[in-house]
C-alpha cells in the first residue's frame, strides 16, 4: 500500500469505498472547458470595485476550439472572481488543475484557490485549502496543477476559485478536479472485512 | 481554430446627452447592422462584411440596468482609407487605417431604450483578418459624437486586444496602425485625460477635482522625469480613487437622457494612459 503516495486512513461507508472504478478519473467540475452553451454556466461569478464579472469568450481557447472558448478575466480595477463547489470524498487524493493564459502587460494577480468544506454547498468556514500563484504574463497557456491534494477528514466539498486583481487580462480554460493521477491502479480500499477503517486512494 | 486571428477589446463608457450630438457629416462608409444576443452582463454579435472581413464582437458591462439584445444598435462598415472626412479625424501623422481590417464599428443607444449602466463597459472584437506579431503597432481608436479618433487601447494580445474607452452619444471604433513613439502617445493621453477632467470638473466637488488633479499631475511629472513605473502606480491610484468616489461625488451612470458618466470617462482615459505608461515601463509589446 505504501507505493500509493500519501496515505489517509478514514472511516468510510462500504458503498463509498467501493465506488465504481470507472468514475475515478472523472472530472468533477461542471462545464470545465466553458463549452456548455458557450457560457460559463455552472460557475458562480462576482466582481467588485469596478471590475467586470468573468465572461465567456471564443478566443483564446486552450485547444484552439473557438466554439468552446474560455472564461475571460478583465480586471482594470477592483476584483473579479469565479468559483464552483464540487463534491469530494474524505481521504481521496485529488489533482486540481487549470489552464491559464495571462496577457502580456498584466501585472496583477490571477490565483487559483481551493478550499475544503465540511458542507456539501461550500457554506460556512473552510477547513483548509491552498493557492497557486499567477503564471507568467506571456499570452501563452500554462497548466497550473495542485497535485495530490488529500480531502481532509470531514470534508464534503471542494470550492475551486479563480480570483483576479488589477491589472489583469487573462483567460481560464479546461479546469479539472479529479482523482489524482499519481496512482495508475486507481482507488484502492482495504477489504471491508479487514477493518472498518478503509483507505481510499485514487491514482 | 482561427489561427490567423487576433482579437481586440476595448472598454468604453457612453456619455449621456445624445440629443446634443454634433451633426454627423456625410460619410462614405455603408453600415450594416450587427445582430446581438445577451447573456448576463454581456452582449455578443458577429461582424460579417464583404471581402471576408469577420470579427466576433462582445460588449461587457460593469453593472447594466435593463440590458437586452436591443439595448444598443451596433453596426459595422468597410471604411474607405481615402475618405477625407475619416482622414481628418485621425492624427495628422503616424496613424493609418488598418489595411487588414478596415472596418468601423458603430455603437449607438437604441432610440427609446431605457437601458442604462453604471461604471464602464467593455467591447471586444475577435478579428480574423489580422495577424498579430510581437511589438505590434495596432491600436484601437474611438471617435465620440463624430469627433476625432483617439487611442483607447488597454491591451494588445495575440487573439485579443483590450482598450479603455471614453464617452459619446455614439461611438465609432476601428483598428489603426499607430507608428508614433510611445512618448507621443502618452503625452496625447495625458492631454486628453486632463481635458476630460477639466470638462467635467463642474460635476464634482472641488476637493475631488483637486485630488484627481494632484494625482494626474504627479503621474505626468513622474513620466517626464522617466520614472514611468511609478507613474503607472499613480495612475492605478487615480483609477481606484475614481471608483471609490463613483456614485457619491462622481456621477457614474450612463443613461440615454441622464447626465454624463464622468467616472466612466475618467476611468477609461486613465486605463488607456496606464496601458501606454506600462508599455513604456516594462517594454511589453
Amino acid at each position: 500500500m505504501r507505493r500509493f503516495g500519501p496515505t489517509v486512513l478514514l472511516s468510510l461507508a462500504f458503498s463509498t469505498a467501493y465506488a465504481p472504478r470507472s468514475a475515478r478519473a472523472q472530472n468533477l467540475v461542471v462545464n470545465p472547458d466553458f463549452a456548455q452553451a458557450q457560457m460559463i454556466a455552472g460557475w458562480q461569478t462576482s466582481a467588485s470595485g469596478g471590475a467586470f464579472t468573468p465572461y465567456w469568450s471564443s478566443s483564446p481557447d486552450h485547444t484552439g476550439t473557438a466554439s468552446s472558448g474560455s472564461s475571460t478575466f478583465w480586471v482594470l480595477s477592483g476584483e473579479s472572481a469565479m468559483h464552483q463547489c464540487v463534491p469530494v470524498t474524505p481521504g481521496t487524493v485529488y489533482d486540481i488543475a487549470a489552464w491559464l493564459n495571462v496577457g502580456s502587460g498584466s501585472d496583477g494577480l490571477l490565483e487559483l484557490r481551493w478550499s475544503w468544506y465540511p458542507t456539501a454547498d461550500c457554506s460556512g468556514a473552510a477547513a483548509s485549502g491552498g493557492v497557486l500563484a499567477t503564471p507568467p504574463a506571456d499570452d501563452a497557456w500554462h497548466h497550473v496543477v495542485a497535485a495530490s491534494q488529500v480531502a481532509p477528514l470531514g470534508s464534503a466539498a471542494l470550492d475551486i476559485l479563480f480570483d483576479a486583481q488589477p491589472w489583469m487580462q487573462a483567460n481560464v480554460d479546461d479546469v479539472s478536479v479529479a482523482c489524482s493521477a499519481s496512482d495508475p491502479n486507481g482507488p484502492v480500499v482495504t477489504p471491508p472485512a479487514a477493518a472498518t477503517a478503509v483507505q481510499t486512494l485514487c491514482e | 481554430m482561427r489561427k490567423s486571428a487576433f482579437a481586440l477589446a476595448l472598454s468604453l463608457a457612453f456619455a449621456a446627452r445624445p440629443a446634443s450630438a454634433a451633426p454627423r457629416a456625410p460619410e462614405l462608409t455603408v453600415f450594416v447592422p450587427v445582430p446581438l444576443t445577451v447573456s448576463g452582463n454581456l452582449l455578443s454579435g458577429i461582424v460579417d462584411l464583404p471581402l471576408g472581413l469577420h470579427a466576433d464582437l462582445s460588449i461587457a458591462f460593469e453593472n447594466p440596468i435593463g440590458l437586452t439584445a436591443t439595448s444598443l444598435d451596433v453596426s459595422a462598415g468597410v471604411a474607405n482609407p481615402l475618405d477625407p472626412l475619416l482622414q481628418l479625424k485621425l492624427p495628422p501623422f503616424g496613424v493609418s487605417l488598418s489595411v487588414g481590417f478596415p472596418v468601423i464599428v458603430r455603437i449607438e443607444p437604441h432610440p427609446g431604450s431605457t437601458f442604462a449602466f453604471q461604471g464602464i463597459s467593455g467591447l471586444s472584437l475577435h478579428i480574423l483578418n489580422l495577424d498579430f506579431v510581437p511589438g505590434s503597432v495596432f491600436a484601437l481608436y474611438k471617435s465620440t459624437g463624430g469627433g476625432p479618433f483617439h487611442d483607447i487601447t488597454t491591451q494588445l494580445r495575440p487573439g485579443s486586444v483590450r482598450a479603455g474607452g471614453t464617452s459619446g452619444t455614439f461611438s465609432d471604433f476601428m483598428i489603426v496602425l499607430d507608428v508614433r513613439t510611445l512618448d507621443t502617445i502618452i503625452g496625447e493621453k495625458f492631454s486628453l485625460l486632463q481635458k476630460a477632467l477639466n470638462d467635467n470638473a463642474a460635476a464634482m466637488p472641488a476637493s475631488v477635482v483637486m485630488n484627481l488633479q494632484l494625482r494626474l499631475g504627479s503621474a505626468k511629472a513622474l513620466w517626464m522625469s522617466n520614472d514611468t513605473e511609478t507613474a503607472v502606480r499613480v495612475m492605478d491610484a487615480f483609477s481606484t480613487y475614481v471608483v471609490s468616489q463613483s456614485g457619491t461625488t462622481i456621477p457614474d451612470v450612463w443613461s440615454p437622457s441622464g447626465p454624463a458618466n464622468v467616472a466612466g470617462i475618467l476611468r477609461a482615459g486613465a486605463y488607456t494612459l496606464r496601458f501606454s505608461l506600462n508599455r513604456k515601463a516594462t517594454g511589453f509589446p
